[in-house]
Protein backbone atom coordinates (compact mmCIF):
# COMPACT_ATOMS: atom_id res chain seq x y z
CA UNK A 1 0.00 0.00 0.00
CA UNK A 2 1.13 3.47 -0.77
CA UNK A 3 1.56 5.52 2.14
CA UNK A 4 0.36 9.16 1.81
CA UNK A 5 1.33 11.96 4.49
CA UNK A 6 -1.19 12.92 7.20
CA UNK A 7 -3.11 9.42 6.73
CA UNK A 8 -3.23 6.33 8.59
CA UNK A 9 -1.31 3.68 7.38
CA UNK A 10 -0.81 -0.20 7.36
CA UNK A 11 2.86 -1.11 7.20
CA UNK A 12 3.90 -4.53 5.80
CA UNK A 13 6.16 -6.36 7.77
CA UNK A 14 8.41 -9.25 6.65
CA UNK A 15 10.03 -11.57 9.04
CA UNK A 16 13.09 -13.74 8.95
CA UNK A 17 11.31 -16.63 7.66
CA UNK A 18 9.17 -14.42 5.01
CA UNK A 19 5.88 -14.26 6.17
CA UNK A 20 4.47 -11.05 5.67
CA UNK A 21 2.16 -9.17 8.70
CA UNK A 22 -0.18 -5.68 7.93
CA UNK A 23 -0.18 -3.72 11.26
CA UNK A 24 -1.04 -0.49 11.56
CA UNK A 25 1.33 2.63 11.68
CA UNK A 26 0.69 3.64 15.35
CA UNK A 27 0.69 0.14 16.77
CA UNK A 28 3.78 -0.73 14.85
CA UNK A 29 6.10 2.36 15.53
CA UNK A 30 5.89 1.31 19.51
CA UNK A 31 8.75 -0.30 17.93
CA UNK A 32 11.41 1.68 17.98
CA UNK A 33 13.53 -0.13 15.48
CA UNK A 34 10.70 0.16 13.24
CA UNK A 35 9.77 3.39 14.12
CA UNK A 36 13.31 4.38 12.39
CA UNK A 37 12.92 2.83 9.53
CA UNK A 38 9.34 4.29 8.75
CA UNK A 39 11.41 7.50 9.21
CA UNK A 40 14.11 6.37 6.73
CA UNK A 41 11.85 6.09 4.16
CA UNK A 42 10.54 2.24 4.08
CA UNK A 43 6.96 2.81 4.41
CA UNK A 44 6.00 2.29 0.80
CA UNK A 45 7.25 -0.94 0.87
CA UNK A 46 7.68 -4.29 2.91
CA UNK A 47 9.71 -3.80 5.85
CA UNK A 48 12.05 -6.57 6.67
CA UNK A 49 12.85 -7.52 10.45
CA UNK A 50 15.68 -9.59 10.03
CA UNK A 51 15.70 -10.83 13.48
CA UNK A 52 12.43 -12.18 14.51
CA UNK A 53 10.75 -15.02 12.98
CA UNK A 54 7.40 -15.67 11.87
CA UNK A 55 5.56 -17.19 15.17
CA UNK A 56 7.03 -14.82 17.31
CA UNK A 57 6.11 -11.60 14.85
CA UNK A 58 2.46 -12.84 14.79
CA UNK A 59 2.63 -12.53 18.92
CA UNK A 60 4.71 -9.04 18.87
CA UNK A 61 2.17 -8.11 16.66
CA UNK A 62 -1.13 -8.79 19.24
CA UNK A 63 0.98 -7.38 21.97
CA UNK A 64 1.29 -3.83 19.55
CA UNK A 65 -2.35 -3.82 18.66
CA UNK A 66 -3.52 -4.79 22.32
CA UNK A 67 -1.27 -1.96 23.91
CA UNK A 68 -2.60 0.45 21.00
CA UNK A 69 -6.44 -0.30 21.77
CA UNK A 70 -5.93 0.85 25.42
CA UNK A 71 -8.00 4.17 25.29
CA UNK A 72 -6.02 7.27 27.25
CA UNK A 73 -7.83 7.96 30.02
CA UNK A 74 -5.79 9.47 32.07
CA UNK A 75 -2.33 8.94 32.59
CA UNK A 76 -2.26 6.81 35.79
CA UNK A 77 -5.29 4.48 35.56
CA UNK A 78 -4.14 4.09 31.48
CA UNK A 79 -0.71 3.01 32.87
CA UNK A 80 -2.26 0.61 35.52
CA UNK A 81 -4.62 -0.64 32.69
CA UNK A 82 -1.51 -0.97 29.97
CA UNK A 83 0.26 -3.18 32.82
CA UNK A 84 -2.72 -5.07 33.43
CA UNK A 85 -2.53 -6.46 30.03
CA UNK A 86 1.61 -6.69 29.90
CA UNK A 87 1.28 -9.22 33.19
CA UNK A 88 -1.93 -11.04 31.31
CA UNK A 89 0.37 -11.21 28.11
CA UNK A 90 3.53 -12.61 29.51
CA UNK A 91 1.21 -14.77 31.83
CA UNK A 92 1.16 -17.94 30.07
CA UNK A 93 4.21 -18.20 28.02
CA UNK A 94 6.49 -21.24 28.37
CA UNK A 95 10.50 -20.84 28.20
CA UNK A 96 11.16 -20.60 25.17
CA UNK A 97 8.45 -18.20 24.23
CA UNK A 98 9.81 -15.79 26.79
CA UNK A 99 13.43 -16.08 25.32
CA UNK A 100 12.04 -15.32 21.76
CA UNK A 101 9.91 -12.69 22.93
CA UNK A 102 12.86 -10.93 25.22
CA UNK A 103 15.03 -11.17 22.08
CA UNK A 104 12.38 -9.77 19.97
CA UNK A 105 11.54 -6.75 21.94
CA UNK A 106 15.49 -6.01 22.50
CA UNK A 107 15.71 -6.22 18.58
CA UNK A 108 12.82 -3.99 17.69
CA UNK A 109 13.45 -1.75 20.51
CA UNK A 110 10.69 -1.56 22.77
CA UNK A 111 11.31 -1.43 25.97
CA UNK A 112 7.84 -1.63 27.92
CA UNK A 113 7.95 -5.15 26.38
CA UNK A 114 11.30 -6.04 27.20
CA UNK A 115 11.09 -5.47 30.95
CA UNK A 116 8.03 -7.15 31.40
CA UNK A 117 9.09 -10.15 29.77
CA UNK A 118 12.59 -9.96 31.44
CA UNK A 119 10.75 -9.53 35.31
CA UNK A 120 8.61 -12.47 33.82
CA UNK A 121 11.33 -14.53 32.99
CA UNK A 122 13.26 -13.65 36.38
CA UNK A 123 10.48 -14.64 38.58
CA UNK A 124 10.02 -17.92 36.42
CA UNK A 125 13.78 -18.72 37.37
CA UNK A 126 14.22 -17.47 41.02
CA UNK A 127 13.81 -20.86 42.36
CA UNK A 128 15.33 -22.87 39.51
CA UNK A 129 18.84 -25.12 40.05
CA UNK A 130 21.64 -24.55 37.98
CA UNK A 131 20.99 -27.30 36.18
CA UNK A 132 18.02 -25.92 34.88
CA UNK A 133 19.14 -22.73 33.82
CA UNK A 134 21.77 -24.05 31.77
CA UNK A 135 19.37 -26.30 29.77
CA UNK A 136 17.03 -23.70 29.51
CA UNK A 137 19.25 -20.80 28.33
CA UNK A 138 21.71 -22.83 26.73
CA UNK A 139 24.91 -22.33 28.57
CA UNK A 140 27.64 -24.86 28.28
CA UNK A 141 29.38 -25.55 32.36
CA UNK A 142 33.04 -24.20 31.49
CA UNK A 143 33.95 -24.79 35.31
CA UNK A 144 35.77 -27.95 35.94
CA UNK A 145 34.30 -30.10 38.68
CA UNK A 146 36.81 -29.26 41.15
CA UNK A 147 36.31 -25.53 40.51
CA UNK A 148 32.26 -25.73 40.65
CA UNK A 149 32.46 -27.54 43.95
CA UNK A 150 34.47 -24.58 45.24
CA UNK A 151 32.19 -21.84 43.99
CA UNK A 152 29.10 -24.38 45.17
CA UNK A 153 30.64 -24.24 48.64
CA UNK A 154 31.32 -20.03 48.71
CA UNK A 155 27.36 -20.10 48.97
CA UNK A 156 26.40 -23.40 49.51
CA UNK A 157 23.04 -22.49 51.84
CA UNK A 158 21.73 -20.79 48.36
CA UNK A 159 21.15 -24.29 47.00
CA UNK A 160 19.14 -25.93 50.47
CA UNK A 161 15.89 -26.40 49.09
CA UNK A 162 16.21 -26.20 45.36
CA UNK A 163 15.09 -29.07 43.24
CA UNK A 164 18.40 -30.66 41.69
CA UNK A 165 16.80 -31.80 37.97
CA UNK A 166 13.28 -30.29 37.65
CA UNK A 167 12.82 -29.45 34.01
CA UNK A 168 9.56 -28.18 33.46
CA UNK B 1 15.62 -21.78 20.68
CA UNK B 2 18.11 -19.17 20.28
CA UNK B 3 20.25 -17.73 22.88
CA UNK B 4 20.48 -14.57 25.00
CA UNK B 5 23.22 -12.76 24.83
CA UNK B 6 24.55 -11.71 27.76
CA UNK B 7 23.95 -8.71 28.02
CA UNK B 8 20.40 -9.32 27.67
CA UNK B 9 20.82 -11.89 30.55
CA UNK B 10 22.73 -9.55 32.63
CA UNK B 11 19.47 -7.18 32.50
CA UNK B 12 17.56 -10.12 33.63
CA UNK B 13 19.67 -11.02 36.21
CA UNK B 14 19.76 -7.88 37.91
CA UNK B 15 15.91 -8.32 38.27
CA UNK B 16 16.89 -11.55 40.53
CA UNK B 17 16.86 -11.71 44.24
CA UNK B 18 19.92 -11.91 45.67
CA UNK B 19 19.79 -15.24 46.81
CA UNK B 20 19.23 -17.01 43.65
CA UNK B 21 22.19 -15.01 42.27
CA UNK B 22 24.44 -16.36 44.84
CA UNK B 23 23.45 -20.01 43.67
CA UNK B 24 23.54 -18.79 39.71
CA UNK B 25 27.37 -17.79 40.32
CA UNK B 26 27.79 -21.67 39.39
CA UNK B 27 25.97 -21.87 36.22
CA UNK B 28 28.49 -20.50 34.14
CA UNK B 29 32.48 -18.47 34.74
CA UNK B 30 30.43 -15.73 32.85
CA UNK B 31 27.51 -15.66 34.85
CA UNK B 32 30.04 -15.35 38.05
CA UNK B 33 32.09 -12.51 37.00
CA UNK B 34 28.97 -10.75 35.77
CA UNK B 35 27.47 -11.19 39.42
CA UNK B 36 30.96 -10.23 41.32
CA UNK B 37 30.86 -6.71 39.05
CA UNK B 38 31.36 -4.11 41.81
CA UNK B 39 29.03 -2.27 38.91
CA UNK B 40 26.76 -5.22 38.22
CA UNK B 41 25.96 -5.21 42.28
CA UNK B 42 24.90 -1.52 42.50
CA UNK B 43 22.98 -1.53 39.43
CA UNK B 44 21.55 -4.75 41.65
CA UNK B 45 21.05 -2.98 45.01
CA UNK B 46 19.84 0.43 43.48
CA UNK B 47 17.12 -1.68 41.70
CA UNK B 48 16.33 -3.14 45.34
CA UNK B 49 16.22 0.15 47.22
CA UNK B 50 14.02 1.36 44.86
CA UNK B 51 11.27 -1.54 44.84
CA UNK B 52 11.80 -1.51 48.65
CA UNK B 53 10.51 2.19 49.05
CA UNK B 54 6.95 0.08 48.91
CA UNK B 55 7.01 -2.85 50.60
CA UNK B 56 3.79 -4.12 48.35
CA UNK B 57 6.62 -4.75 45.93
CA UNK B 58 7.75 -7.66 48.23
CA UNK B 59 10.95 -6.64 48.45
CA UNK B 60 13.40 -6.46 51.39
CA UNK B 61 13.11 -7.95 55.18
CA UNK B 62 12.98 -7.42 58.53
CA UNK B 63 16.15 -8.31 60.56
CA UNK B 64 15.24 -8.69 63.76
CA UNK B 65 17.63 -8.91 67.16
CA UNK B 66 16.27 -10.50 70.01
CA UNK B 67 16.92 -8.96 73.26
CA UNK B 68 17.22 -12.02 75.39
CA UNK B 69 18.87 -14.41 72.70
CA UNK B 70 21.09 -11.51 70.97
CA UNK B 71 20.60 -14.06 67.52
CA UNK B 72 19.47 -12.21 64.60
CA UNK B 73 16.29 -13.01 62.50
CA UNK B 74 15.09 -12.46 59.18
CA UNK B 75 10.97 -11.90 58.44
CA UNK B 76 10.39 -11.28 54.61
CA UNK B 77 8.20 -8.50 54.32
CA UNK B 78 5.49 -10.01 51.90
CA UNK B 79 5.05 -12.37 54.94
CA UNK B 80 4.02 -9.97 56.80
CA UNK B 81 0.71 -10.36 56.30
CA UNK B 82 -0.75 -12.81 58.28
CA UNK B 83 -1.89 -13.25 61.94
CA UNK B 84 1.26 -15.09 63.37
CA UNK B 85 4.46 -14.72 61.81
CA UNK B 86 7.51 -17.18 61.86
CA UNK B 87 10.96 -15.26 61.89
CA UNK B 88 13.54 -17.06 60.27
CA UNK B 89 16.78 -17.70 62.49
CA UNK B 90 19.64 -16.57 61.03
CA UNK B 91 22.36 -19.29 61.83
CA UNK B 92 25.32 -17.71 61.14
CA UNK B 93 24.91 -14.89 63.28
CA UNK B 94 28.30 -13.59 64.06
CA UNK B 95 28.73 -13.55 67.69
CA UNK B 96 26.18 -13.83 70.75
CA UNK B 97 27.86 -11.37 72.55
CA UNK B 98 25.44 -9.44 74.43
CA UNK B 99 25.48 -5.72 72.98
CA UNK B 100 21.86 -3.51 73.55
CA UNK B 101 22.96 -0.38 70.72
CA UNK B 102 20.51 0.19 68.22
CA UNK B 103 21.20 -1.51 65.05
CA UNK B 104 22.76 0.30 61.95
CA UNK B 105 22.05 -0.85 58.26
CA UNK B 106 22.53 0.83 55.35
CA UNK B 107 22.60 -1.29 51.95
CA UNK B 108 22.09 -4.91 52.99
CA UNK B 109 24.86 -4.21 55.66
CA UNK B 110 23.93 -4.68 59.33
CA UNK B 111 26.28 -2.84 62.13
CA UNK B 112 26.72 -4.57 64.82
CA UNK B 113 28.36 -2.46 67.64
CA UNK B 114 29.52 -4.72 70.38
CA UNK B 115 30.94 -2.47 72.99
CA UNK B 116 33.30 0.43 72.47
CA UNK B 117 36.00 -0.97 71.41
CA UNK B 118 34.42 -3.86 68.98
CA UNK B 119 32.47 -3.66 66.15
CA UNK B 120 31.58 -5.57 62.95
CA UNK B 121 29.81 -5.20 59.54
CA UNK B 122 27.98 -8.12 58.61
CA UNK B 123 25.93 -9.12 55.29
CA UNK B 124 23.37 -11.77 56.61
CA UNK B 125 22.49 -12.52 52.91
CA UNK B 126 26.19 -13.02 51.82
CA UNK B 127 27.09 -14.18 55.13
CA UNK B 128 30.23 -11.91 54.67
CA UNK B 129 31.69 -10.76 58.14
CA UNK B 130 33.99 -7.88 58.78
CA UNK B 131 35.42 -7.25 61.93
CA UNK B 132 36.46 -3.70 62.09
CA UNK B 133 40.28 -2.97 64.32
CA UNK B 134 39.33 -1.76 67.59
CA UNK B 135 39.07 2.16 68.38
CA UNK B 136 39.79 3.99 71.05
CA UNK B 137 38.21 6.81 72.06
CA UNK B 138 38.49 9.31 74.97
CA UNK B 139 40.13 7.98 78.08
CA UNK B 140 37.55 6.79 80.65
CA UNK B 141 39.58 8.89 83.12
CA UNK B 142 37.91 12.66 81.88
CA UNK B 143 34.64 12.82 84.35
CA UNK B 144 31.23 12.17 83.49
CA UNK B 145 28.27 10.14 81.99
CA UNK B 146 30.40 8.80 79.12
CA UNK B 147 28.57 7.50 76.03
CA UNK B 148 28.77 6.42 72.66
CA UNK B 149 26.78 6.28 69.51
CA UNK B 150 27.41 4.95 65.85
CA UNK B 151 25.90 4.81 62.55
CA UNK B 152 27.16 2.89 59.25
CA UNK B 153 26.56 4.76 56.20
CA UNK B 154 27.78 4.96 52.07
CA UNK B 155 29.52 7.50 50.63
CA UNK B 156 28.71 7.18 47.20
CA UNK B 157 31.36 9.75 45.88
CA UNK B 158 33.93 7.76 46.99
CA UNK B 159 32.26 4.32 46.82
CA UNK B 160 33.12 3.82 50.58
CA UNK B 161 31.02 2.27 53.41
CA UNK B 162 31.63 4.38 56.41
CA UNK B 163 30.98 3.90 60.07
CA UNK B 164 30.83 6.92 63.01
CA UNK B 165 31.10 6.53 66.13
CA UNK B 166 30.51 8.91 68.42
CA UNK B 167 31.77 9.48 72.35
CA UNK B 168 30.62 12.11 74.16
CA UNK B 169 31.51 12.99 77.85
CA UNK B 170 28.70 14.94 80.21
CA UNK B 171 30.04 16.41 83.37
CA UNK B 172 26.90 17.34 84.86
CA UNK B 173 29.12 19.31 87.83
CA UNK B 174 29.90 21.59 85.67
CA UNK B 175 27.44 21.30 82.40
CA UNK B 176 30.44 20.49 80.18
CA UNK B 177 30.66 18.76 77.05
CA UNK B 178 33.62 16.82 75.85
CA UNK B 179 32.75 15.23 72.38
CA UNK B 180 35.05 12.96 70.11
CA UNK B 181 33.91 11.64 66.68
CA UNK B 182 35.93 8.57 64.55
CA UNK B 183 35.13 7.65 61.19
CA UNK B 184 35.78 4.21 59.69
CA UNK B 185 36.40 3.48 55.96
CA UNK B 186 36.06 0.12 54.74
CA UNK B 187 38.57 1.40 51.68
CA UNK B 188 41.13 2.61 54.08
CA UNK B 189 40.76 0.10 56.77
CA UNK B 190 41.07 2.33 59.51
CA UNK B 191 40.22 4.95 61.64
CA UNK B 192 40.80 8.21 62.00
CA UNK B 193 38.98 11.31 63.98
CA UNK B 194 36.72 13.72 62.60
CA UNK B 195 35.09 17.24 62.96
CA UNK B 196 33.31 16.55 66.39
CA UNK B 197 29.76 16.23 66.65
CA UNK B 198 28.43 20.00 67.83
CA UNK B 199 25.99 18.70 70.57
CA UNK B 200 24.88 16.79 72.95
CA UNK B 201 23.69 13.29 71.13
CA UNK B 202 20.80 10.89 73.50
CA UNK B 203 22.53 7.59 73.84
CA UNK B 204 19.33 5.61 72.20
CA UNK B 205 19.97 7.62 69.58
CA UNK B 206 20.07 4.96 66.09
CA UNK B 207 21.72 6.35 63.29
CA UNK B 208 19.39 7.15 59.89
CA UNK B 209 21.35 6.97 56.86
CA UNK B 210 19.44 9.16 54.16
CA UNK B 211 20.88 11.69 51.22
CA UNK B 212 24.49 10.66 51.62
CA UNK B 213 24.24 11.41 55.48
CA UNK B 214 24.04 10.39 58.80
CA UNK B 215 21.64 11.53 60.83
CA UNK B 216 20.69 11.59 65.03
CA UNK B 217 18.14 13.33 66.91
CA UNK B 218 20.07 15.66 69.37
CA UNK B 219 19.90 17.82 72.60
CA UNK B 220 20.94 20.98 73.23
CA UNK B 221 23.96 21.97 74.24
CA UNK B 222 24.56 23.33 77.53
CA UNK B 223 23.86 26.50 78.76
CA UNK B 224 22.27 27.46 75.17
CA UNK B 225 17.94 26.79 74.84
CA UNK B 226 18.28 26.13 71.66
CA UNK B 227 15.50 22.84 71.46
CA UNK B 228 16.44 19.25 70.28
CA UNK B 229 17.29 19.09 66.75
CA UNK B 230 18.17 16.59 63.74
CA UNK B 231 21.71 16.76 63.12
CA UNK B 232 23.54 14.86 59.76
CA UNK B 233 26.76 14.49 58.94
CA UNK B 234 27.75 14.39 55.32
CA UNK B 235 29.66 11.42 54.86
CA UNK B 236 31.34 12.72 51.44
CA UNK B 237 32.27 16.47 52.83
CA UNK B 238 32.41 15.63 56.97
CA UNK B 239 30.40 18.32 57.29
CA UNK B 240 27.56 18.76 59.56
CA UNK B 241 24.37 20.09 59.08
CA UNK B 242 21.17 20.70 60.73
CA UNK B 243 17.72 19.68 59.63
CA UNK B 244 14.96 22.18 60.88
CA UNK B 245 11.66 20.49 62.92
CA UNK B 246 8.36 20.15 61.75
CA UNK B 247 6.91 23.78 62.97
CA UNK B 248 4.16 22.80 64.57
CA UNK B 249 6.14 19.89 66.50
CA UNK B 250 6.00 21.87 69.94
CA UNK B 251 2.20 22.47 69.58
CA UNK B 252 0.98 22.66 73.27
CA UNK B 253 3.41 20.82 75.06
CA UNK B 254 7.11 19.63 74.45
CA UNK B 255 7.51 15.85 73.17
CA UNK B 256 8.79 13.43 75.87
CA UNK B 257 11.08 12.07 73.45
CA UNK B 258 12.12 11.85 69.72
CA UNK B 259 12.97 9.06 67.40
CA UNK B 260 14.42 9.05 64.21
CA UNK B 261 13.84 6.58 61.17
CA UNK B 262 13.24 6.46 57.89
CA UNK B 263 10.34 5.14 55.19
CA UNK B 264 9.97 5.08 51.11
CA UNK B 265 12.65 7.34 51.38
CA UNK B 266 11.92 9.97 53.55
CA UNK B 267 12.92 11.13 56.83
CA UNK B 268 10.67 10.18 59.72
CA UNK B 269 10.49 12.04 63.18
CA UNK B 270 8.46 10.28 66.28
CA UNK B 271 7.61 12.45 68.72
CA UNK B 272 5.82 10.68 72.25
CA UNK B 273 3.78 13.17 74.45
CA UNK B 274 2.87 12.31 77.65
CA UNK B 275 -0.67 12.20 77.52
CA UNK B 276 0.21 8.94 75.31
CA UNK B 277 0.58 10.03 72.11
CA UNK B 278 2.64 9.40 69.25
CA UNK B 279 3.26 11.69 66.35
CA UNK B 280 4.53 11.07 63.17
CA UNK B 281 6.38 13.23 60.59
CA UNK B 282 7.84 12.80 56.98
CA UNK B 283 9.61 15.24 55.62
CA UNK B 284 8.68 14.84 52.12
CA UNK B 285 11.79 17.26 50.33
CA UNK B 286 14.85 16.20 52.54
CA UNK B 287 16.11 19.23 54.04
CA UNK B 288 12.74 21.36 53.44
CA UNK B 289 11.26 22.78 56.79
CA UNK B 290 7.52 23.18 54.95
CA UNK B 291 7.49 19.84 53.51
CA UNK B 292 7.11 18.02 57.14
CA UNK B 293 3.92 16.39 57.14
CA UNK B 294 2.42 15.08 59.66
CA UNK B 295 1.71 11.58 58.45
CA UNK B 296 -0.57 10.50 61.87
CA UNK B 297 -1.22 10.50 65.15
CA UNK B 298 -1.74 7.93 67.24
CA UNK B 299 -3.72 8.34 70.56
CA UNK B 300 -4.41 5.71 73.91
CA UNK B 301 -8.31 5.57 71.76
CA UNK B 302 -6.90 4.75 68.74
CA UNK B 303 -4.46 1.95 69.71
CA UNK B 304 -5.05 -1.11 72.69
CA UNK B 305 -1.31 -0.24 74.62
CA UNK B 306 1.46 1.51 75.15
CA UNK B 307 2.25 4.41 71.93
CA UNK B 308 5.30 4.97 73.23
CA UNK B 309 6.74 1.94 72.16
CA UNK B 310 5.30 2.21 68.47
CA UNK B 311 8.25 2.20 66.02
CA UNK B 312 7.76 2.69 62.29
CA UNK B 313 9.54 0.37 59.86
CA UNK B 314 8.26 -0.29 56.51
CA UNK B 315 5.77 1.74 54.75
CA UNK B 316 3.13 0.10 51.79
CA UNK B 317 2.01 2.73 49.49
CA UNK B 318 0.11 0.83 47.27
CA UNK B 319 -2.36 0.30 50.67
CA UNK B 320 -1.49 3.92 51.86
CA UNK B 321 0.03 1.60 55.66
CA UNK B 322 2.76 1.71 58.00
CA UNK B 323 3.77 -0.92 59.47
CA UNK B 324 4.61 -0.54 63.30
CA UNK B 325 6.66 -2.52 65.44
CA UNK B 326 4.65 -2.63 69.32
CA UNK B 327 5.62 -3.15 72.86
CA UNK B 328 9.22 -5.25 71.52
CA UNK B 329 7.25 -8.04 70.47
CA UNK B 330 4.65 -7.37 67.74
CA UNK B 331 3.88 -5.42 64.84
CA UNK B 332 0.43 -3.65 64.01
CA UNK B 333 -0.12 -2.29 59.97
CA UNK B 334 -1.79 1.44 60.33
CA UNK B 335 -3.71 2.92 57.73
CA UNK B 336 -3.06 6.56 56.95
CA UNK B 337 -6.37 7.44 55.76
CA UNK B 338 -8.90 5.79 58.05
CA UNK B 339 -6.34 6.27 61.15
CA UNK B 340 -7.01 2.52 62.24
CA UNK B 341 -4.31 -0.38 63.13
CA UNK B 342 -5.80 -2.99 60.50
CA UNK B 343 -3.79 -5.73 61.46
CA UNK B 344 -1.71 -7.19 64.48
CA UNK B 345 0.77 -9.30 63.99
CA UNK B 346 2.04 -11.67 66.34
CA UNK B 347 5.71 -13.55 66.28
CA UNK B 348 5.58 -17.36 66.77
CA UNK B 349 7.45 -18.19 69.77
CA UNK B 350 11.01 -16.87 68.81
CA UNK B 351 11.87 -13.84 68.91
CA UNK B 352 9.82 -12.74 72.35
CA UNK B 353 11.22 -9.81 72.65
CA UNK B 354 13.01 -7.58 69.82
CA UNK B 355 14.49 -4.58 67.85
CA UNK B 356 13.84 -4.66 64.35
CA UNK B 357 14.84 -2.62 61.14
CA UNK B 358 14.40 -3.21 57.92
CA UNK B 359 16.88 -4.00 54.75
CA UNK B 360 17.42 -4.99 51.61
CA UNK B 361 19.20 -8.60 50.90
CA UNK B 362 21.86 -7.01 48.94
CA UNK B 363 25.58 -8.90 47.28
CA UNK B 364 27.50 -5.86 48.71
CA UNK B 365 31.13 -7.16 49.35
CA UNK B 366 33.21 -6.29 52.72
CA UNK B 367 36.26 -7.93 51.98
CA UNK B 368 38.04 -7.91 48.34
CA UNK B 369 39.15 -10.88 47.38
Amino acid sequence: MAAETGTPTTLTLKSNDDELFSVVESAAILSVTIRNMVEDGCAGGVIPLVNVDGKTLARVITYMNGISAIPGVGAAAEEEKKKSYRDKFVSDMDFETLADMVLAANYLNMSCLMDAVSAKIARVMEKKSVGWVRRKFGIENDYTPEEEAAVKEEHKWTFEGVETDDDN
Amino acid sequence: MSEIPLELCREILSLLPAEPLLRFRCVCKSWRETIDDPIFIRLHLDRQLLDARDSSNGVGRLILKGDLDNRFYSLPIDSVNSDTVKPILLKHTPTHEWTNSPLSSCNGVILISYSKRNNSLWNPLTRDLHILPPVTTMSKKTRGLYHSVSGLGYDCASNDYKVVKIAQIFDPRDRTLKSETMLYSLKSGSWRKINDFPYRISRLSGAVFLEGALHWISGTLPLKRIDDLIVGLDLSTEEYRLLPLPFDVYGYEKPLAKHLSALGGCLILCCCYRVERLDVWSMEDYGIESSWVKLFSVGVSDFVGSVVTLRPVAYSKRRGEVLLQHDKKEFVWFNLETKSVTKKIRIHRQPTMFSSLFSVASLVRLNSR
